[in-house]
């Protein structure tokens, strides 16, 4: 009784927090115990030595020290996840800005084209990886099949230091698809008015396209930005596969690194402040794309008056 | 009476509360014990003992020896869980921390160290020494390497070797004399097998057919016993650095590097196979001498892996894997009942005559009739031959607990020269220098007991 008439006195506005806690309890609860939780071990672990096997060591910040002074390998991983970055992510951006302008068309059968465009982003995978090692076979592949009949010898793609982290940024250009269907839905969100304001004032297509689209598209090119740059320092499946981080270090990327460290080499510890460092670098990369993004994106709510 | 209705708030609420105390409920269900293994084993009912391993061929021999151990012991069931050797070692790591370690664990070079250096394998001699076993058959190489700081922690089920595999045909059909036939002269060399490889590399592209397999840098047990031949080391004898860029190591590196315009290149890996046909020798396990049998469309046979020319000593890689009880298994007794079983005569031979896996006690792997019993083998007398040639002539893994890493800075050097984008001399260098580096986080067993020529 005494709690019933606790929860009497309680305002109807906490009364409706309460209930909306219980109900997000369950994902707290996952989120608590299978994300925060290992978060916050893997914190405490990368000031450790680990091995799984045995107690972990505690040795301060030697893992950092370590890798920013003593560990070529982190350099050379930041670099190519890095380089990858800086092609795969704007490149990958415009063909998915330039495809879903073309299948932002009132046409029979776009329904099809645009399902088309889409079905390689939901295909992923080591069965994936496995067909692109084979497109890219330096003798018989399609892709040097295609490159001889307009007459260039094509490298030998993954086993070339100079080329294999090429063609794993071509090869990201297959998952355009998911990219494209975001920016669909942002483009035919623009209103035509504005195409129609603009053709009044005597715009062509490249003027409509600059000053008209981009602008509007600019809060969904925001989002793919921040996106593909997260994701590009969770890349690992591809590289894993095709090239296990070779020839040499030329595809070793941060996340296979990592892995390495953590699952072959029994430095869970080292892995954990790698882990750690990869976080912050994605934070600072992000922060200042948001810092960026005053002077290139609009949102139509904050429209000066 | 008029029945009370509750409101479409109300049953949010009772909804809420409901799965709130279902969650908290099925928490305090959920706890499972910290430690696996620290409680005893169900008397009166069965149990089972789970072995783990990487050799999917290898399963059925063993549950077939696990139906004829329950015979004796009616309240053992033994299951074999068996794993891609690739993820082998996470998973027993993982089973490790989690408290719930098989009961009989494979070990093998790769891992063993790591396990060892941890002090996650029990030590097996209190066994041994209690049940009078006749740990004499072992070979003492093949034991060292199941051995930390000279205790044994696991033994080894089979003291397998890479062999030079070759197709028979073709040496036939072109007048060569093969390798086979080189041994049994004495001049079955590094330069012998170049010149076969030169005379059996034929046609371009899709129709290049290929005189050698790769000598290939990335596996230790190709490229070490080579270096072994040569006379050579990996790690100097107090282990304070790294000497394969120094002759006679360094030779065996030559060797491999200059066979690779015979091979098959990164490319060629999934067209180039033995299978394919297109490669006309190679390195390969001894066990899949039997397992070819339903793979190759060709007739092979086998030799040793050649000698270098200025010792003339083939020296066999000397891989001994073995099955071990990890520290945290639930029945250690019953898991060392299962393995000394395992390793009976008996059992040995049921498995070698289904798999090839060669004896590891010295007593059936060199004895002839035992091999000519095994009628899966294309020829049994070649392949006793050199079995006892093994044992002659091996080389055992230095036992360093980051050879992993150490192995993966080796590769990525030498992947860079196989590209031709450094010299040979300019990555042994390097990995040298990565190597050295490496050493002084190392736990090292320097009881690295080797035989290299009789």
């Amino acid at each position: 009784m005494r709690q019933l008439a606790i929860w009497n006195n309680l305002s109807l506005t906490s009364r409706e927090a309460i209930y909306g806690y219980l109900f997000i309890l369950p994902w707290l609860f996952g989120f608590l115990t299978l994300r925060f939780g290992p978060m916050l071990a893997s914190l405490f672990l990368s000031f450790t030595e680990y091995d799984i096997l045995s107690p972990p060591v505690f040795v301060g910040i030697a893992n950092y020290v370590t890798m920013f002074t003593d560990d070529p390998s982190f350099w050379d991983a930041l670099r190519v996840t890095l380089t990858y970055a800086v092609f795969a992510v704007p490149i990958g951006m415009m063909l998915s800005l330039a495809i879903a302008l073309l299948l932002n068309q009132n046409v029979p059968g776009i329904a099809l084209w645009r399902t088309i465009y889409y079905l390689p982003s939901v295909v992923s995978g080591v069965a994936v990886a496995m067909l692109w090692v084979w497109l890219f076979h330096s003798q018989f592949g399609l892709i040097n099949l295609a490159l001889s009949t307009i007459g260039i010898d094509g490298p030998a793609w993954l086993s070339d230091p100079d080329w294999a982290l090429s063609a794993l940024v071509i090869m990201s250009f297959w998952t355009i698809g998911g990219g494209m269907v975001i920016n669909l839905a942002g483009l035919q969100g623009i209103p035509t008015e504005l195409y129609e304001a603009a053709s009044l004032d005597g715009a062509n297509a490249w003027h409509r396209f600059w000053s008209v689209t981009l602008p509007m598209m600019s809060p969904v090119l925001f989002f793919n930005l921040i996106m593909g740059v997260i994701e590009t320092f969770q890349y690992f499946t591809n590289a894993f596969v095709m090239t296990n981080g070779g020839p040499g270090r030329a595809t070793l990327f941060y996340n296979l690194y990592l892995f390495q460290n953590a699952f072959r080499f029994y430095k869970m510890g080292y892995a954990s402040a790698l882990a750690w460092v990869m976080l912050l670098i994605i934070l600072a990369l992000t922060l200042v794309i948001f810092k960026s993004s005053p002077y290139w994106v609009y949102y139509e709510s904050l429209r000066k008056k | 009476m008029t029945a009370r209705r509750i409101s479409r708030r109300s049953f949010l609420h009772l909804s809420a509360a409901a799965t709130a105390g279902a969650i908290l409920a099925g928490c305090a269900a959920a706890v499972a014990p910290a430690e696996g293994g620290s409680e005893a084993a169900p008397a009166a009912e069965g149990i089972t003992l789970r072995l783990w391993h990487w050799d999917n061929f290898m399963a059925d021999p063993w549950l077939n020896e696990g139906k004829i151990f329950s015979e004796t012991h009616p309240e053992i069931t033994v299951v074999a869980e068996m794993t891609p050797y690739g993820e082998y070692s996470q998973k027993i790591a993982a089973t490790i921390a989690g408290g719930t370690p098989p009961d009989v664990a494979g070990t093998i070079a790769e891992h063993f160290t790591t396990m060892a250096g941890n002090g996650q394998l029990t030590d097996i001699a209190p066994y041994i020494e209690r049940d009078n076993y006749d740990i004499e058959d072992w070979h003492p190489g093949n034991l060292s390497q199941n051995s930390w700081d000279s205790v044994l922690l696991s033994l080894p089920y089979t003291a397998d070797g890479m062999w030079w595999f070759y197709q028979i045909e073709t040496f036939q059909e072109k007048g060569l004399k093969t390798p086979y036939e080189y041994w049994k002269e004495g001049n079955w060399t590094w330069d012998t097998a170049a010149d076969l490889a030169a005379q059996l590399t034929t046609g371009e592209g899709m129709d290049k057919v290929f005189g050698s397999g790769n000598v290939s840098y990335g596996n230790y047990f190709e490229i070490l016993p080579y270096m072994a031949s040569a006379g050579g080391e990996f790690f100097d004898s107090a282990y304070t650095k790294a000497v394969i860029n120094e002759a006679p190591s360094s030779n065996a590196y030559q060797w491999a590097y200059s066979m690779r315009q015979y091979a098959p290149g990164p490319d060629d890996a999934q067209a180039g196979t033995p299978q394919s046909g297109r490669v006309m020798q190679w390195l390969d396990w001894s066990p899949y001498y039997q397992v070819y049998l339903d793979q190759m469309p060709f007739k092979y046979s086998v030799a040793p892996p050649p000698a270098s020319p200025d010792t003339n000593t083939h020296v066999f890689c000397g891989d001994a894997p073995g099955f071990g009880i990890l520290k945290g298994a639930a029945r250690p007794d019953d898991s060392w009942a299962f393995i000394a079983h395992l390793m009976s005569p008996e059992a040995l031979e049921r498995v070698f005559l289904v798999t090839n896996a060669e004896p590891p006690r010295m007593s059936m792997a060199t004895d002839v009739e035992l091999w000519r019993k095994n009628e899966k083998l294309p020829e049994p007398e070649v392949a006793y031959e050199l079995t006892a040639a093994r044992f002659q002539a091996f080389y055992n893994t230095p036992k360093v607990s980051n050879w992993l890493e150490m192995w993966q800075a080796h590769n990525e050097e030498l992947s860079l020269a196989w590209a031709e984008e450094q010299t040979l001399e300019a990555a042994l260098d390097k990995i040298v220098d990565r190597i050295n580096g490496l050493l002084g986080e190392a736990d090292i067993d320097q009881d690295q007991l080797y035989w290299t020529g009789a």
